[in-house]
């Protein structure tokens, strides 16, 4: 955790800004993101779901606006929380703590991604392959899947930090109080 | 005799109930050192030194040993397999 160049030292700052821990300092208020993250993937998944196919130029706007807008926010809450995770910042800048939290968060986030994957591919590709021809994985399931295993996959590790991270302590030397 | 599975629990069990007890807290009241002053020359993040203390976190060989030259005491006064007598019982 040496800080080689003014760069890194602005990013430790950054990350250290009282008002974003100030904001983050609470496993409450981190897990009330979290859930708020997976409530806006479920929302893009369903937007993408629902989006009609063909019809006026209104028709089309209405929703593709929609989803820009969750993806907008998705994204927002998403590196406000690799941010606080430290998830944003380069592995040389860590201390020996925060590197072994980041491991076993990709650890979980892999093993996670691993089964949920395996369970893609059993009901989209081996079910369909192996039953009666009137079984078929509906083609238009096939975005809202894909964009959850697109969020889900980048933001595993900051979602399971920010849900097991216990609250941080108040700084002595400083004024902030959580 | 222990199945390789029944091993493999036990093994698991004990890694995750293998605490290190410390004196660091006590330490850095008797010297009047903060927690920010202590993870500055150590290298590491406030907030680490507050693990430590919480016992939430055991640190690697190099940094107990740090800790220790610190203090300026052998790393078995700051570190500790047992439980540290309270004082005063």
């Amino acid at each position: 955790m040496n800080p080689e160049t003014p760069s890194d030292r602005v990013k430790l700052e950054r990350a250290d800004d009282p008002k974003l821990r100030r904001a983050w300092a609470s496993r409450a208020r981190r897990r009330r993101y979290t859930v708020l993250y997976v409530a806006l993937v479920i929302a893009g998944a369903a937007l993408l779901g629902w989006a009609p196919r063909g019809g006026g130029v209104l028709q089309a706007i209405v929703p593709m606006l929609a989803m820009a807008v969750v993806i907008g926010v998705v994204l927002f809450v998403i590196t406000q929380l690799n941010r606080f995770t430290r998830l944003s910042l380069p592995h040389r800048l860590l201390d020996e703590r925060q590197r072994a939290d980041r491991d076993a968060a990709h650890r979980v986030a892999h093993k996670a991604m691993a089964a949920v994957l395996m369970a893609v591919f059993f009901l989209a590709c081996l079910v369909p392959v192996y039953s009666p021809p009137s079984v078929v994985f509906p083609s238009g399931l096939a975005a809202p899947l894909l964009f959850t295993l697109v969020m889900l996959h980048t933001s595993a590790p900051a979602c399971y930090l920010a849900w097991t991270r216990p609250d941080e302590l108040p700084d002595e030397d400083g004024p902030d109080r959580f | 005799m222990p199945s390789e599975k029944s091993n493999g629990r036990r093994a698991r069990s004990a890694a995750t109930t293998e605490t290190i007890h410390n004196r660091i807290a006590v330490l850095r009241a008797e010297r009047g050192v903060s927690r920010r002053e202590l993870a500055e020359a150590l290298g590491v993040h406030y907030q680490t030194v507050g693990y430590l203390e919480r016992g939430e976190y055991s640190p690697s060989l190099h940094l107990a040993l740090s800790i220790a030259k610190y203090f300026e005491v052998p790393v078995e006064v700051v570190f500790s397999t047992e439980p540290f007598p309270r004082i005063g019982h």
